[in-house]
């Protein structure tokens, strides 16, 4: 069932002051949300029209929270949420899909970009999900920025705050991820 | 790898990453110091980092899944073959048109849309309405692209493909290089003004932004600035939600940062979710120049709640613009971002005015009228300009009250838009302003002479006949059928009165307005900040009609004109106190009073003042010419078009131009005169069904008639003869009896029926307290439309059975405006239009029984009118296109095909097809009215 909005403000709220209680029920909610948003979208995708997490994530937050009360706090909270869920989501349906298929054609992510005239990089969104665990291993923060960044969508500004670290070290720590992360990506797959 | 090889890694690259590319490499040797593998790791990433950058992985957050992108495919002439960006809506893809020859952006609309009828209908709309516009400074729309190939519908609008970066991050990048945080002012003006063409392109068609912010709007590589976007907003909402989350124009890829980035340059209208108009982009503006100056935006905030708090409640950090912003630039965005959209300015044309005037104290630029103003008042004029920006900037509007008395007489002209009423002329009691009237529907247009332009006055559309509040800072008229006053501080504007009938008003300093307000019965006062209406003069005996009231100095007593009997008739003077009456003159002239004692008048086409008796009672001494042309309506009472100061300037209209009947073929060539130019104002209401015979309208001798006009050889003959207005005669199916509207006494308004050759005696149809204007008479006899003007729901199309009890029946009647009701020749549809999209547009629906409406004019239309077979019909668009539209009808069905505009009726005041729809009658203003004469500190001859 859907939960009315402010529910989920208030969760924030006990949460940001230390229930974790409430913790978990927002990501149960979160993930429901995103669940059955993800599901919507999936249901209608069509050739050439495609699923866009981060704006399920940000359709979400605008859903669940009640803007007017919602403080910055909030969000940052959601935000690392929802795109641990929305990671979580996606790996779920692409591991489902290559049951499915076999060793058929795998899923097939492509990362937004702006430059003009250059193919899309696609990824595979289980060789993301493997790169960033291999990261977390060794620097759980450069991975976590690149969770935010790839599925919650965040700034780096955004990211910045959710993190609670200044802009110059999110802007270091990314420049470093995106680095390594396309090296591993473009290796041969393993 | 380990987190403390990492950690290395990490340490050297960073250092590595600040030096400068060249000495990368060398840095790299010393760093990793014969370490061959962390030097290695290093480079690998360094290389991983460019290669990425130039794949563009990961450039912008966010990522997309989906069965496939569209790079590679056709979509009917377009080879798609690249992917911009993913948007709020959908991705973007670069494609090659292969019809045109040239590259184009896709847009492509999200999937579910396409499942939404109306959502899509909603969409086409506003897309082809996009599609019409066209300006160097506009991004484009070319229209929208569907196909379905194997099953895979794809709907996307086909946008001009602009390179270039955006202005978001030309302040970014330009902020990185200088000293300064913002652009440096030269290099701010041209590109505000390159917007503000942009918007003002968009506001004349009625198309708002609604989403304007340094992220769509680009500068291309040859420095012209292009505003991507427009209307996408509304486009694309769902109609319900003022759409915080749906900024067509954010990448999702920066959704995060999209709400927080679209919410910095919302209007505090749009962040309470109220609707809004295009005073919501010139907030926007307002945000996008302060961007500009101070290279931050002008609110920010942690959240998009914070942000939005902000924008509503917050100021700007104002000290952030720079110590050399000029004043002029400083006033205009101050006045861009006033919380209150009737504070802030009305018109993108007065941010361009204010902007402009900021650097023409710079270059020194002047307008022609400009150069005609002696020297000692156009230093005046800087001055006062500047204190204005001063005391604006302090949020205050003061006027000097400067004495101009000893100021040299100086003479010079402003042109004026063409006008239905060259006599809505007014000078400010101080001398320094000028209101007048706009083309027919426009607004009220205020030029202060220390100002470049003519300003637009929001609010006061349909407004004529306008006068001053004695301290200048209001000004009072006439408005579809009530008395108004503007507050220039503010732009607020008041309903004071109904006043079905517009006969001017005087204002004096203890705050009561005299008006007159029908062409029959007295004068009638209100207070200025609203309240009873009472009357304030009496009808003597013979006596029909009081107008054109004027206070003299002492605020009681004042003078006003009435018409009547012979012995009854010319300029009186009255008193608020007693409600004496004296006769001052027995001329039934139109007249100005001009402080302290003189009374202007127009005798023989000059325009003559004459000494005023201390106590006002009579004139005395010489006539004193002031002007050699004067205008006033072909009637000695009519409507004079001049007014004066109380510091003695003069302003008025030499002439108001004259009309033609004319028939134009389908290309808009005129093929035929009918009767000859005149200055009676003619209107044109209807044409007969054989095409033979117009009814007009005509004033002559102060007195609007109804007029028959034969088409072919252009005699004319007066129908009506009533004393009061006549006007809006309708033939009926046969020719035989013309309808009309008489204004009677006591607010009643009488449709009335009359035979077509004058013999007989008037028959009245229909009363009632409301303005009506018959539209139509169904062919079949048995209904007739008209327009009725409701103080609850404004104008509303009405139709009257003329059979039974005669109950009107309704068929456009909401609050917002409806006009038009034509009825279709078989009378089973009926042609209206209204305004309900925020824009007039041409409806038919069935008749009589209303069903669903059906839209028929894209963009804009007016004044339906059928082919007599019912085949084609036309209307007109806001920007004077007579436009043709196709139809087909069969019993209940209708099909609307494609309207075409057929030409450009400039000039045209109304036309009526002919029977086989090859041919219009129009009326042509021939010439137009004559620019405004200003006489600043007129001196009589010989002082």
């Amino acid at each position: 069932m859907s939960t009315p909005p402010h529910d989920v403000t208030e969760l924030l709220h006990a949460w940001g002051g230390g229930d974790l209680d409430a913790r978990e029920r927002v990501v149960a909610l979160v993930y429901e949300e995103l669940r059955r948003r993800a599901a919507a979208h999936l249901r209608r995708e069509r050739q050439g029209h495609t699923m866009q997490p981060t704006a399920l994530v940000h359709e979400a937050y605008l859903r669940l929270v009640d803007q007017r009360r919602a403080v910055w706090q909030n969000r940052a909270q959601f935000l690392a949420v929802a795109s641990r869920m929305m990671r979580r989501i996606l790996i779920d349906r692409a591991r489902a899909r290559k049951r499915v298929k076999r060793h058929g054609e795998r899923q097939q992510v492509s990362l937004d970009h702006i430059d003009i005239a250059i193919q899309p990089v696609a990824i595979d969104v289980l060789d993301l999900d493997a790169a960033l665990t291999k990261l977390e291993a060794f620097d759980p923060r450069k991975s976590q920025i690149a969770e935010l960044r790839f599925f919650g969508g965040l700034s780096l500004e955004e990211t910045g705050r959710v993190l609670d670290i200044s802009l110059a070290t999110v802007e270091r720590d990314w420049q470093a991820a995106r680095a390594w992360l396309f090296r591993t990506l473009s290796a041969p797959s393993s | 790898m380990t987190p403390e090889r990492w950690a290395e890694v990490n340490r050297v690259w960073h250092a590595v990453l600040a030096r400068p590319g060249a000495e990368r490499a060398t840095a790299i040797a010393e760093l990793c110091a014969g370490d061959e593998e962390l030097r290695a790791e290093v480079e690998s990433l360094l290389a991983s980092l460019a290669y990425a950058s130039a794949a563009g992985f990961a450039a912008a957050p966010g990522l997309a899944t989906g069965s496939g992108s569209l790079v590679g495919r056709q979509l009917g002439p377009y080879a798609v073959h690249a992917l911009l960006g993913v948007g709020g809506m959908g991705e973007v893809y670069q494609a090659h048109d292969s019809t045109l020859g040239r590259e184009v952006a896709l847009k492509i609309l999200p999937d579910l849309w396409l499942d939404d009828t109306d959502r899509r209908a909603r969409f086409d709309r506003e897309a082809r309405l996009l599609a019409s516009l066209n300006h160097p400074n506009i991004g484009a729309i070319y229209g929208v692209h569907e196909s379905d190939t194997s099953g895979s519908p794809v709907k996307a609008l086909v946008l001009e493909l602009v390179g270039g970066e955006t202005l978001a991050d030309h302040i970014r990048r330009r902020a990185g290089q200088a000293s300064r945080r913002g652009l440096p002012v030269e290099e701010v003006t041209p590109i505000a003004a390159q917007i503000i063409d942009a918007l003002e392109a968009a506001h004349e068609r009625g198309i708002v932004h609604r989403d304007l912010k340094p992220g769509n709007i680009k500068i291309t590589a040859d420095g012209r600035v292009k505003v991507l976007d427009f209307g996408l907003a509304r486009a694309v909402s769902d109609g319900s939600s003022p759409a915080l989350a749906h900024s067509p124009t954010a990448t999702v890829a920066t959704q995060g940062g999209v709400l927080l980035g679209t919410a910095a340059y919302m209007s505090p209208e749009q962040a309470r979710g109220r609707t809004v108009d295009k005073r919501t982009d010139i907030w926007a503006f307002g945000c996008v120049l302060y961007e500009m100056l101070t290279g931050t935006s002008a609110f920010a905030g942690e959240g998009v709640s914070d942000v939005l708090a902000n924008v509503i409640k917050e100021e700007p950090d104002w000290p952030a613009l720079p110590s050399d912003t000029p004043p002029g630039i400083r006033v205009c965005v101050e006045r861009c971002l006033r919380k209150d959209p009737r504070q802030r300015f009305h018109d993108i044309a007065d941010v361009r005015l204010a902007i402009e005037g900021a650097f023409a104290t710079q270059t020194a630029v002047r307008d022609t009228s400009r150069r005609r103003l002696s020297p000692l008042w156009a230093s005046a004029g800087w001055v006062a300009a500047a204190l204005v920006a001063v005391a604006a900037g302090a949020g205050i509007w003061r006027t000097r009250g400067t004495s101009v008395a000893d100021a040299p007489e100086t003479r010079f002209e402003i042109g004026t838009p063409p006008t239905f009423s060259a006599g809505s002329v007014a000078i400010s009691p101080d001398g320094r302003s000028l209101v007048y009237s706009g083309g027919y529907g426009e607004k009220l247009l205020l030029r202060r002479f220390d100002s470049q332009d003519a300003q637009r006055l929001a609010g006061t559309e349909f407004g004529w006949m306008p006068f001053w509040s004695p301290d200048s800072q209001s000004i009072a008229f006439f408005a579809r059928g009530v008395l108004k006053r503007i507050d220039l501080a503010g732009g607020f504007v008041r309903t004071l009165a109904n006043a079905p009938q517009s006969r001017r008003g005087s204002w004096n300093r203890e705050g009561t307005i005299i008006f007159g307000a029908g062409s029959v019965g007295p004068l009638y006062r209100v207070p200025a900040d609203g309240g009873v209406v009472q009357q304030a003069t009496d009808l003597l005996p013979g006596q029909t009609n009081h107008r054109w009231p004027h206070f003299l100095p002492d605020g009681r007593r004042f003078f006003f004109v009435s018409l009547g009997s012979a012995d009854v008739r010319g300029v009186y003077q009255g008193s608020l106190a007693d409600r004496s009456v004296r006769r001052v003159t027995d001329r039934e002239s139109g007249y100005a009073y001009m402080p302290p004692d003189y009374l202007l008048f127009a005798r023989q086409g000059a325009l003559w003042a004459r000494k005023l008796n201390p106590d006002y009672s009579s004139t005395a001494g010489d006539l004193v010419p002031v002007a050699p042309k004067v205008f006033v309506d072909p009637a000695a009472l009519g409507f004079s078009a001049f007014s004066a100061s109380t510091n003695g300037s003069i302003a008025y209209r030499s002439s108001a131009g004259t009309r033609q009947l004319e028939w134009v073929d389908r290309t808009g060539r005129t093929v035929a005169t009918v009767g000859s130019a005149d200055d009676t104002e003619i209107l044109l209401y209807d044409l007969s069904s054989d095409g033979r015979t117009a009814a007009i309208t005509r004033v002559v001798n102060g007195n609007p008639d109804v007029w028959l006009v034969d088409t072919d050889r252009g005699v004319t003959r007066r129908l009506t003869t009533e004393a009061g207005d006549d006007g809006s005669p309708v033939f009926a199916p046969d020719r035989s009896r013309v309808l009309y509207v008489a204004d009677g006494r006591d607010d009643v308004y009488q449709m009335r029926e009359r035979r077509s050759d004058g013999a007989g005696s008037v028959t009245p149809v229909f009363d009632s307290e409301e303005n009506k204007n018959p539209q139509d008479w169904s062919a079949d006899g048995r209904y007739m439309s008209y327009v009725s003007q409701s103080p609850r729901t404004g104008f509303d199309v009405m139709a009257l059975p003329l059979f039974g009890d005669r109950k009107p029946v309704d068929i456009g009647r909401t609050q917002f405006s409806e006009g038009g009701g034509r009825f279709s020749p078989d009378g089973r549809w009926v042609a209206y239009f209204s305004d309900e999209s925020g824009r007039p547009e041409v409806y038919i629906q069935t008749f009589p029984v209303p069903g669903a409406k059906m839209q028929v004019s894209v963009g804009s239309g007016l004044f339906p009118h059928w082919r007599s077979d019912g085949r084609e019909l036309f209307f007109t668009s806001l920007d004077n296109q007579l436009m043709a539209v196709p139809i087909v009808a069969s019993g209940n069905r209708m099909e609307i095909g494609t309207p075409r505009p057929l030409f450009t009726a400039s000039g045209a005041l109304g036309y009526e097809p002919s029977p086989d729809g090859q041919r219009f009658l129009i009326v042509r203003q021939v010439s137009e009215a004559s620019p405004i004469n200003v006489i600043l500190n007129w001196k009589p001859p010989g002082r």
